[in-house]
C-alpha cells in the first residue's frame, strides 16, 4: 500500500502538477459535462416539486384528494364526503389564478399568482397568523382578503392591510393583504395567494361548485375510503391520492426532461473523451519513467493502479468542481425550465432551486464511475510497459493502419446496428430505442475517425508536392500520431455533430411550425383575457361577449374556443370546444388523416365524434374510427375519433369536439378565447379597439395573426434557448480538448522540434506546423462531426422527437447556420494551436540537440 | 374566539333590563354579537368509571351588516355570511387521569353550522344541541357523547332584571341564565367500548355585545353543584394587575329554584395553588377555598386532573375542568363543579 502510494506521488501527482494547464483543462471538462447534468436534473425535480408543494401547501396530511375535471362540481358533494366514514377532514378547494402587474399591449407583462380559495374559517396552515387583524380580514362580508407569500409582498411593496390590484380572468380586482405567508411555509411555490372561499367562488364564476376536496382520510381505510367516495362523487370527478396528480404532470415533462438528460449526457461523452486523452497521454509521455519502475520492481497491478487512480483523481476534482458549476447553473436553468414548463404544460412558480443531496451524490458517483472507466484502457496499456524497454527516446505509437480498418468496421457495424434500432418502437411513450440508436452513431462515427486520420495524412503526404515544409511536416506528424489525434479528432465531432443535429432538428421544427401556422392562423384577430397566457383556454369569457363583438362593424365572423383538462390515461389531455360548421369555410385546423374538413363541417356537428391532435394520436396510437372513453360531467361519455388534425402547440394532446355536444356534457357556453375575422378592406387596428371596447368590463388582449406568430416563436425561441447552451458548452469543452492534444504533441516531440529548428526550420515554420496541424484536425473534426451530426439530426427528427413528442415533421437543413457554426468550430481549433504553436516555438535548439 | 372579535355599533346590545320568554330564548339572537350554549357535567358509567365533560357551542356574528345587500352587490356564494359557528368538546377521563378535546368551526353554507331562532336547535358540522327534550351530540373519530339532559329546576336567571353586569361600561353585560341542574342519560363511546353512562349537568346560555372593558384581560368561572340542593355561580373578571373587576358576582340558586344574587362583598375566592401548561406556557390557578358567609358555605375546590387545558387552533386556549367540592373544615365531599379559566394565554375578546 505504501509503495503504491509512493508510486502515485511520483507517477501521478507530480505529473499532474507539471502538466498543470492541461489537468486543469481536464477538470474543467469533465466538470462542466457533471455541472449539466446535475443543473438539468435540479431544475426538473424543482419545477416538479413546486407543482407538487402546492398540493401539500395547506397540510401534508392530506391524503385523498377529489378532483373534478376541468370543471368544478357542485360544492354539496363536500357534505356527503365530510360524512362518509372514516374521513377525517375534508376541505374544500378552488383552484384558479390572478395576474399582477399585467400592461395592455405586453403579454408577458404580467406574474402569474395560483389561488387557492379555502375555508379559511378552519385552522391555517403552521406559521400563518392573522392575530391582531382587524375585524374581518377574509373579507367574509365586505373585503377581499388575501393571504399571500412573502415574495410576494416584497415584490409588490406590499403590508398587512395594503391592497393590491390584479386581473381575475381578465377583470380588475383589489386584495387587501389580510397575513403573510412567511418563507419558511410556503416551500417552494411562492406564487400561490389564499383567499376564502367567498372570494374564490365570486371572483371566478364558481358560485355552488368547487375544484377540489382534500380529505384527510384514517390511513389503515385509505383503500376502502377510496373506493366507498367514489361511489358518491358526480360523474367528471374522480378521487385520487394526491400523488396521483404530480404523476400525471411528471409524465406529461417527461419527454421535455429525458430529451435534456440525454443531451447532458452527450456533453459528459465529450468529457470522457478528454480524460481517456489526457491518461493516454500521460502514458505515452512517461513511457520511459514507466519502464525504469518496473525494472526497479514496480508490478504490472500497481502501475495499473497508480493511473486508474490517476483517472478516479479527476473524477473526483472534476465531479466537484461539477457540482459547485451546477449549483449556480441549476439557478439559470431553473428559469428557463420552469418557463418552458410554464408556457407548454403547467403554471408554477419557482423561487429558489430545492438542491436534492441524493441527486448530488449520485451525479459525483456518476462523474467517478466515468472517468475511472476512461482511464482502464490507458491504465492497462502502462501495465503492459516492458521493464526492458527502459530508455525509448520516443513514445512511437504502434503502427496503427491495421487497427484502424478494424475499428472502422466496427463503426460501421455500429452505425447499421443504429439503423437498426432507429426502426424499433418507442417504450411507454420514451424513445429508448433512438437513445440507443443516437449512441451507436456517436461511437460508430468516432471509431471511423483514426481511419480518415491515416487516409488524410497519407492523401496530403502523396499530394503535398507544391505544399510548405511546415505543412508536409504537419501532414506526417499528423498521420504519425494517429491515436491521439484521433481522440481529439472524436471529441470534436461529437460536440460538433450535437451542434448539427440539434440545429437540423430545431430548425426543422421550426420550419415545419411556420408552415403549419400559415395554414391554421387565418384569422385576423385573437382575443383572450388579459394576463391568461398562450394555450390555456380554461379562463371563462361569457358568450355574450363574443356574441356582442360578432355584432360589431366590420367584423365577418367570430369563432370561439375553450378547452378543460382532462385526466386521460396516465396524463392530462385538453378536451377542446370547437365549431366543426366552420372547419371546412374557414380551415383554421389542418387534417392530416382521416375525414376531409367537408366532410367533417357535415357530419360532426352535433355529434360526439371528434378530432385527435397528431401528437396525442401517436402517443396513445390511435387511429380514425378508434372509440375514446373520456370522463366528463354526464359520465364517462365515449367518443368517436373522425380524423386527426396537425398540432405543434403543445405534445399533451387534445381532443376537439363539437360546440353542441361539449356545452351538453359541461353545461357550460363561455369561451376561453376567441377569433375575429374582418370583413375584407377593415381597419384591423380600428376593429382591434372596437374589440376591447366592446369586452368591457373585461379587459382582453386582442392580437393580431402577425403578434401571434411571434408570440408563437418567441415561446419557441425560448423553449430551445437551453439546448443552444448546450451545444456552446459542448464545444468549448471540445476545443479544450483540442488544445490539450496539441500541447501533449508539441511536449513530446521537443527533441524532434529541436533537431528540425537545427536542421535549419524557421521558427515561423515551427509555429505554422502547429497550426497546419490544428487545422486538420478541426477540418477532420468538422468533417465527421458533420457527417455523424446530419445522421443523428435524421434521427432526431424521424424517430426521437416524433415518438417522444408526437410532432410529425420534415428535414429542413440550415444551411447558412450551419455553415457558420462549423465555420466557427475550425476557427476555435485553430485559435487553440496558437498556445501549443508558441510553446514549440520557443523550444531551443541547443537544448534538443544535447538531448539527442 | 378570535372569530368573535369585531367591533361596531350595530349591533344589539344588552344594556337594558330584558325578560325572558322560553322556550323561544333557548333559541338563537342572531342579532347579538356573540352567543354561547355551555354544557358541562359528570357522568359515571356502569362500570363506575367517572367523566367530566364538556360540550359548548359558539355564534358569534362577524359584522352588523345586510348579507342579502353584501351578496347583491359582491356575489351570491353561500358561504359568504355574518355568522360564524364553532363548537368545543372536551372529555376528562377521571380513572384514566386523561384529557381529550376537539374543536369545529363552520359558517352556514351546506348547513354546516346553524342557530335557530325561537327554538333550540344548534349545530356546528354533526355536533347537535336540540331541544326539547334536550338532546346534546358531539364526535371527533373514535370518541362520540350522545346526551339526553332534563332539567331539574327552572331557568336560573343571573344579575338583576335579566342584565348581567360584566364591568363598569354600558354595553359590558349580557343576559345569561343557567340550567343549573340537569339529569343527564346516554351513551359514550371512548378508547374502543361503548358505555351507557348517567349523571349531573350544567347548561349556561349567554348572549351580549362588546362585554368586556378593553382592560379585562379573561375570567375565571365556576359552578359548584352541592349535594344538600343548592347551586352556586362565581363569575370574576381580571384586570392585567390580577385585581377583580368590581362589577363581577355570582348567583346562589335554593333547592326550589329561587336565585339569590350575589355581589362581590358577599363572597371571596382564593386561588391556593398553581399549574403551569407544558402546552401553552400559561400559568393558572389550580385550586381555589371559596367563602359564602350568608350561605354558611366555606368549600374547597380542587380540580379532579391538573391538565384539563383546551389547545385550540381557531379559537384562544383555556382551561375547563371538572373539580371536586369538599368542606374546607371537614374535609367532606359537598357536590361536584366545573371551572373555566380564560385570559391566561391570549386576551380574550368579546
Amino acid at each position: 500500500m505504501k509503495a503504491l502510494l509512493t508510486l502515485f506521488r511520483s507517477l501521478v501527482l507530480g505529473y499532474m502538477w507539471q502538466n498543470r494547464l492541461r489537468s486543469f483543462v481536464t477538470l474543467l471538462a469533465i466538470g462542466l459535462g457533471i455541472a449539466l447534468f446535475v443543473a438539468i436534473d435540479l431544475a426538473n425535480a424543482t419545477a416538479i416539486a413546486s407543482f407538487s408543494s402546492n398540493v401539500n401547501i395547506v397540510t401534508s396530511r392530506v391524503n385523498l384528494q377529489v378532483l373534478g375535471e376541468g370543471r368544478g362540481f357542485d360544492e354539496r358533494t363536500l357534505l356527503k364526503v365530510m360524512r362518509a366514514p372514516d374521513v377525517v377532514q375534508a376541505s374544500p378547494v378552488i383552484e384558479d389564478s390572478i395576474v399582477v402587474g399585467a400592461r395592455q399591449g405586453d403579454p408577458n407583462s404580467g406574474e402569474i399568482l395560483r389561488v387557492l380559495g379555502i375555508d379559511l374559517l378552519q385552522p391555517l396552515p403552521e406559521g400563518v397568523d392573522v392575530r391582531g387583524n382587524t375585524s374581518d380580514p377574509y373579507g367574509l362580508m365586505d373585503g377581499r382578503g388575501a393571504i399571500v407569500s412573502q415574495r410576494v409582498v416584497d415584490r409588490l411593496g406590499l403590508h398587512i392591510g395594503s391592497s393590491f390590484a390584479a386581473l381575475a380572468g381578465g377583470r380588475p380586482v383589489t386584495f387587501t393583504v389580510a397575513a403573510i405567508v412567511p418563507r419558511t411555509v410556503s416551500a417552494a411555490d411562492s406564487s400561490v395567494v389564499f383567499v376564502d372561499i367567498v372570494t374564490a367562488q365570486e371572483l371566478f364564476g364558481k358560485v355552488g361548485t368547487i375544484d377540489r376536496i382534500d380529505c384527510i382520510v384514517a390511513p389503515q381505510h385509505l383503500a376502502q375510503v377510496k373506493a366507498a367516495l367514489g361511489k358518491i362523487v358526480p360523474p367528471g370527478t374522480r378521487v385520487v391520492e394526491p400523488a396521483t396528480r404530480t404523476d400525471e404532470v411528471r409524465r406529461l415533462l417527461r419527454s421535455f426532461q429525458v430529451n435534456l438528460a440525454a443531451i447532458s449526457l452527450i456533453a459528459l461523452l465529450v468529457g470522457a473523451f478528454l480524460i481517456y486523452n489526457t491518461v493516454a497521454i500521460s502514458v505515452v509521455q512517461r513511457r520511459a519513467e514507466i519502464g525504469t519502475l518496473r525494472a526497479v520492481g514496480a508490478t504490472r497491478r500497481q502501475i495499473f493502479a497508480a493511473f486508474l487512480t490517476e483517472g478516479a483523481l479527476f473524477g473526483v476534482l472534476g465531479s466537484f468542481l461539477g457540482l459547485i458549476f451546477g449549483y449556480f447553473l441549476a439557478r439559470l436553468a431553473v428559469g428557463a425550465v420552469t418557463h418552458t414548463v410554464n408556457t407548454l404544460y403547467v403554471g408554477t412558480h419557482v423561487d429558489r432551486v430545492l438542491y436534492d443531496p441524493r441527486l448530488m451524490i449520485e451525479a459525483l458517483l456518476f462523474g467517478i464511475a466515468v472517468a475511472m472507466i476512461s482511464a482502464i484502457a490507458p491504465a492497462v496499456e502502462a501495465a503492459r510497459t516492458q521493464p526492458s524497454r527502459v530508455m525509448g527516446s520516443r513514445g512511437f505509437e504502434p503502427r496503427m493502419t491495421r487497427l484502424a480498418i478494424l475499428l472502422s468496421l466496427g463503426g460501421l457495424l455500429l452505425l447499421g446496428v443504429a439503423y437498426i434500432l432507429a426502426q424499433a418502437p418507442a417504450i411507454d411513450g420514451l424513445p429508448l430505442f433512438g437513445y440507443a440508436s443516437a449512441l451507436c452513431i456517436i461511437l460508430g462515427a468516432s471509431l471511423c475517425v483514426p481511419l480518415g486520420v491515416i487516409v488524410t495524412a497519407r492523401l496530403l503526404q502523396n499530394l503535398g508536392y507544391g505544399f510548405s515544409s511546415a505543412a508536409m511536416l504537419a501532414a506526417a506528424n499528423f498521420g504519425g500520431t494517429p491515436r491521439r489525434n484521433s481522440l481529439a479528432i472524436a471529441a470534436l465531432a461529437i460536440a460538433v455533430a450535437m451542434i448539427v443535429s440539434v440545429s437540423v432538428s430545431v430548425f426543422s421544427l421550426r420550419a415545419t411550425v411556420a408552415a403549419w401556422l400559415d395554414q391554421t392562423l387565418i384569422a385576423d384577430l385573437f382575443v383572450r383575457p388579459m394576463g391568461v397566457s398562450g394555450e390555456v383556454y380554461d379562463a371563462r369569457i361569457p358568450a355574450k361577449i363574443p356574441e356582442r363583438i360578432r355584432a360589431l362593424p366590420g367584423v365577418a365572423a367570430v369563432d370561439t374556443f375553450r378547452g378543460v383538462e382532462i385526466p386521460c390515461r396516465g396524463s392530462l389531455i385538453t378536451l377542446a370546444r370547437t365549431d366543426f360548421r366552420t372547419i371546412g369555410q374557414r380551415d383554421w385546423v389542418r387534417v392530416s388523416g382521416g375525414a376531409d374538413a367537408a366532410t367533417l363541417a357535415r357530419t360532426l356537428p352535433g355529434t360526439t365524434r371528434v378530432i385527435v391532435s397528431a401528437p396525442f394520436a401517436e402517443k396513445a396510437n390511435l387511429h380514425p374510427g378508434d372509440a375514446l372513453v373520456l370522463d366528463t360531467p354526464a359520465g364517462p361519455t365515449s367518443f368517436r375519433i373522425a380524423a386527426i388534425y396537425d398540432d405543434y402547440s403543445n405534445d399533451a394532446g387534445t381532443v376537439m369536439v363539437d360546440q353542441r355536444t361539449f356545452n351538453r356534457l359541461y353545461r357550460d357556453d363561455s369561451a376561453g378565447m376567441f377569433s375575429v375575422y374582418a370583413k375584407p378592406g377593415t381597419d384591423l387596428n380600428a376593429l382591434r379597439t372596437r374589440v376591447i371596447r366592446a369586452a368591457l368590463p373585461l379587459r382582453v388582449e386582442v392580437q393580431t395573426t402577425h403578434d401571434l406568430r411571434a408570440v408563437v416563436f418567441a415561446i419557441f425561441d425560448r423553449t430551445f434557448l437551453i439546448t443552444q447552451a448546450l451545444n456552446i458548452i459542448a464545444i468549448t469543452i471540445a476545443v479544450m480538448g483540442v488544445v490539450s492534444t496539441l500541447f501533449a504533441l508539441v511536449l513530446e516531440r521537443r527533441r524532434e522540434i529541436g533537431v528540425l529548428r537545427y536542421l535549419g526550420l524557421t521558427i515561423r515554420s515551427v509555429r505554422n506546423m502547429v497550426l497546419y496541424e490544428a487545422t486538420l484536425i478541426g477540418v477532420l473534426g468538422g468533417l465527421f462531426g458533420i457527417g455523424a451530426g446530419m445522421l443523428l439530426g435524421l434521427l432526431l427528427i424521424y424517430v426521437i422527437d416524433r415518438q417522444a413528442f408526437g410532432w410529425p415533421m420534415h428535414l429542413h437543413v440550415p444551411y447558412w447556420p450551419l455553415a457558420e457554426s462549423l465555420l466557427l468550430v475550425l476557427i476555435a481549433a485553430i485559435l487553440a494551436g496558437i498556445y501549443p504553436a508558441q510553446v514549440a516555438a520557443r523550444i531551443a535548439t541547443a537544448d534538443a540537440v544535447r538531448a539527442e | 374566539m378570535k372569530l368573535l372579535i369585531a367591533a361596531a355599533a350595530a349591533f344589539a346590545i344588552a344594556t337594558a333590563p330584558y325578560t325572558f320568554h322560553f322556550p323561544a330564548d333557548h333559541g338563537s339572537h342572531p342579532s347579538y354579537q356573540t352567543e354561547w350554549w355551555y354544557f358541562t357535567g359528570h357522568l359515571k358509567a356502569a362500570d363506575g368509571r367517572k367523566f367530566g365533560y364538556e360540550v359548548t357551542f359558539f355564534r358569534a356574528r362577524v359584522r352588523p351588516q345586510d348579507v342579502a345587500r353584501a351578496q347583491r352587490i359582491l356575489g351570491s356564494s353561500k358561504w359568504r355570511g355574518d355568522q360564524v359557528y364553532a363548537a368545543h368538546f372536551a372529555l376528562t377521563d377521571q380513572n384514566g387521569g386523561k384529557f381529550f378535546h376537539a374543536e369545529r368551526v363552520a359558517r352556514s353554507a351546506l348547513g354546516l353550522g346553524a342557530a335557530a331562532v325561537g327554538k333550540l336547535a344548534v349545530n356546528v358540522d354533526t355536533w347537535s344541541l336540540k331541544g326539547f327534550p334536550m338532546t346534546l351530540h358531539a364526535d371527533d373519530g373514535d370518541t362520540r357523547l350522545a346526551l339526553t339532559q332534563q332539567p331539574l329546576k327552572p331557568p336560573a336567571i343571573h344579575g338583576h332584571d335579566g342584565l348581567f353586569r360584566k364591568g363598569a361600561c354600558a354595553s359590558c353585560a349580557s343576559h345569561y341564565y343557567s340550567f343549573s341542574r340537569l339529569h343527564t342519560r346516554g351513551v359514550l363511546t371512548y378508547a374502543g367500548k361503548t358505555l351507557a353512562v348517567s349523571g349531573t349537568s350544567w347548561m349556561d346560555h349567554e348572549f351580549g355585545t362588546n362585554q368586556l372593558l378593553s382592560e379585562e384581560t379573561g375570567w375565571d368561572w365556576m359552578s359548584l353543584q352541592l349535594d344538600d340542593g343548592r347551586e352556586l355561580m362565581i363569575y370574576l373578571f381580571r384586570r392585567p394587575d390580577n385585581t377583580i373587576e368590581p362589577q363581577s358576582s355570582g348567583s346562589l340558586i335554593e333547592r326550589d329554584g329561587r336565585v339569590r344574587p350575589l355581589s362581590l362583598n358577599q363572597f371571596t375566592v382564593t386561588a391556593t395553588s398553581r399549574w403551569r401548561s407544558g402546552a401553552t406556557h400559561a400559568l393558572y390557578p389550580a385550586s381555589w377555598r371559596v367563602r359564602v358567609p350568608s350561605a354558611s358555605l366555606d368549600l374547597n375546590v380542587t380540580p379532579v386532573l391538573a391538565n384539563q387545558e383546551l389547545v385550540l387552533r381557531s379559537s384562544p386556549s383555556y382551561w375547563e375542568g371538572a373539580t371536586d367540592v369538599r368542606d374546607a373544615a371537614t374535609n367532606r365531599a359537598r357536590g361536584q363543579g366545573y371551572v373555566e379559566l380564560t385570559g391566561y394565554v391570549e386576551r380574550v375578546i368579546l
